[in-house]
């Protein structure tokens, strides 16, 4: 079927990219400027000279006689990427930042000093796992590089990793390529995602893991290499690149390390996170999530605060509407351990704090309103679509459709599953609310295993 | 001289099977042309404009709009996809960010 595609004009590589990756090199794109269409594109009116300049040009794209090279494009060529490379330099010093400066140029780097991933380096980390090398993890987007352990393990070393933390970092990139989350949209889309990193269980507390004052902050090993180990896998074993294919608008507030941290089970009131993610007690995990940059919650060291005045406050934001996705979000929901105390000894467990967190967020159906995305000019509609085309979960969908008339009380999240509650921070400390416009591909929670430097996580 | 040996962080990527694009139409007489809106803000507006201009020019082609259905998820897109085709003969989409 002959067709024409337009995209802004700012992810002409992008396209060309993705167009490459599927296999059509030849597909035909036309491009609106970006600086213009953005604030045109609310108007038929200021919309119509862009269409004027662009009319001749679909024509043309339409009915133009393919190239011979359109016709019969030539194969695209299998990139090989399992051969050593050889840095010259007059000695180790400039060998090193010889190296440093071939892997930025390749876009083989994050912008930060790598270490050189010298074989007997990727060998040591290697040691960390009984796992073998060429075992497949999964499948990175948004090219479906493959994620074996010894690429990973590459990775790893350059983000200055030790060898005890490697099984963290297979755990979580079993969970990145899982095929239950869409880490396309979290490596690709303008909405410049972070990913959330929760390292749990006694594997965090043996290596060291920061879940206190500073949690995502530098200076801890655990949460600075396990989190750039990541970045760089992401990058690397996907193929992105910051405007190519990787369109993050603003890139990533924590663009290197992730928001990486452990949950403080020793301070926490409640079960373990990953007990309630249907764990066993003992087991290491690591979950790892997509989110929008958090909102910071709480008085701190400043100002006054109560545990229910925090979760009014989370109980506000989530209500208060101003969403892209006001029926899908996930939320991810980080008390600092003296918030989630004065939450115990106010009676709350963890399942009563989301139950009351669901129920107290849904909307009446009255004050539902628009506009919304994809056509739909109100929400009633919106909600309607999102259950027929499977976004709102066919086991959530009754409540939906029972709370969508007069009286009825919409829920804002599908279910209280999809507010996570984690305790890390200091004392004192803040709370933090991270969300994610969309539930069912939004997070993954794995058992660390195969370690061989730890006693936990075997 | 020192020589340092490091290995590649490149994730090896499937070779896709290398498609040409469909043939052109020579004109629009008594064809069908699918407007796909891919819902990102401000599509639908644009193919509309595109779409009265259409009309005027090609009074002898039939132009439809059809919306990508909403919060399309990661499994059913190879679904939907196909299904643009059974619509008409020749398609314009957008508008991609």
């Amino acid at each position: 079927m002959p067709g024409v595609y337009f995209i802004a004009s700012e992810f002409l590589e992008d396209a060309k990219s993705a167009a490459r990756d599927g296999g059509m090199p030849g597909i035909r794109v036309l491009t609106l400027p970006a600086d213009k269409y953005y604030l045109a594109r609310d108007s038929k009116q200021e919309l119509q000279p862009l269409a004027n300049v662009s009319f001749d040009l679909i024509i043309d794209a339409l009915t133009r006689p393919l190239t011979p090279e359109e016709a019969k494009p030539s194969p695209i060529q299998k990139q090989r990427e399992d051969s050593n490379i050889q840095v010259t330099g007059k000695d180790f010093l400039n060998a090193f930042e010889k190296t440093n400066e071939l892997f930025l140029a390749k876009h083989w780097a994050d912008g930060l000093p790598i270490v050189p991933p010298a074989p007997e380096l990727v060998k040591a980390m290697l040691a960390g796992t009984t796992r073998s090398p060429k075992d497949v993890i999964g499948q990175v987007a948004p090219k479906n590089g493959t994620a074996t352990v010894e690429k990973i393990a590459i990775n790893a070393v350059m983000a200055g990793a030790r060898p005890e933390y490697f099984p963290v970092i297979l755990a979580a990139m079993e969970g990145f390529t899982d095929k239950q989350y869409d880490l396309t949209h979290m490596q690709a889309s303008t909405g410049s995602f972070t990913p959330v990193v929760i390292v749990d269980g006694p594997m965090a507390q043996e290596l060291g893991f920061n879940s206190g004052i500073g949690m995502l902050g530098h200076g801890w090993r655990p949460n600075s290499t396990v989190g750039r180990a990541l970045r760089l896998s992401l990058l690397n074993i996907g193929q992105t690149w910051p405007q190519v294919n990787d369109m993050g608008l603003t890139g990533r507030l924590e663009a290197y390390t992730f928001f990486t941290f452990a949950e403080d089970t020793a301070r926490s009131p409640w079960e373990p996170y990953n007990v309630s993610r249907g764990f066993k007690l003992g087991d290491s995990t690591v979950t790892v999530a997509t989110a929008v940059n958090p909102l910071v919650l709480g008085g701190g060291a400043v100002t006054p605060w109560t545990g229910q005045g925090v979760i009014n406050s989370i109980v506000g934001r989530i209500s208060s509407g101003g969403v892209v996705w006001p029926h899908s979000q996930t939320y991810i929901l980080v008390l600092h351990p003296d918030c989630a105390v004065d939450l115990a000894n106010h009676g709350y467990t963890r399942r009563s704090l989301q139950e009351y967190i669901y129920e107290q967020t849904r909307v009446p159906y009255e004050k539902l309103a628009g506009p919304v995305f994809f056509g739909h000019d109100n929400e009633v509609d919106f909600v309607r679509a999102s259950i027929a085309d499977g976004r709102i979960r066919p086991d959530r969908a009754q409540v939906f459709l029972d709370a969508l008339k007069p009286g009825g009380r919409v829920p804002v999240v599908q279910s209280p599953d999809d507010l996570h509650i984690v305790v890390a921070g200091g004392s004192p400390g803040y709370d933090l609310l991270f969300s994610y416009p969309g539930t069912n591909w939004a997070n993954q929670t794995k058992r660390i295993f195969g370690a061989t430097l730890t006693s936990a996580g075997r | 001289m020192m020589q340092l040996e490091v290995m590649n962080p490149r994730g090896e990527i499937p070779s896709p099977v290398t498609l040409a694009i469909s043939p052109r139409v020579s004109d629009f007489s008594g064809k069908k042309l699918v407007l796909v809106d891919n819902g990102k803000f401000g599509a639908n507006t644009f193919l509309a404009v595109l779409a009265e201009m259409l009309k005027e020019k090609y009074p002898k082609a039939t132009i439809v709009m059809y919306p990508k259905p909403a919060a399309q998820t990661i499994t059913d897109l190879p679904k939907w996809y196909p299904t643009v085709k059974q619509q008409g003969d020749l398609f314009i989409f957008g508008v991609g960010d």
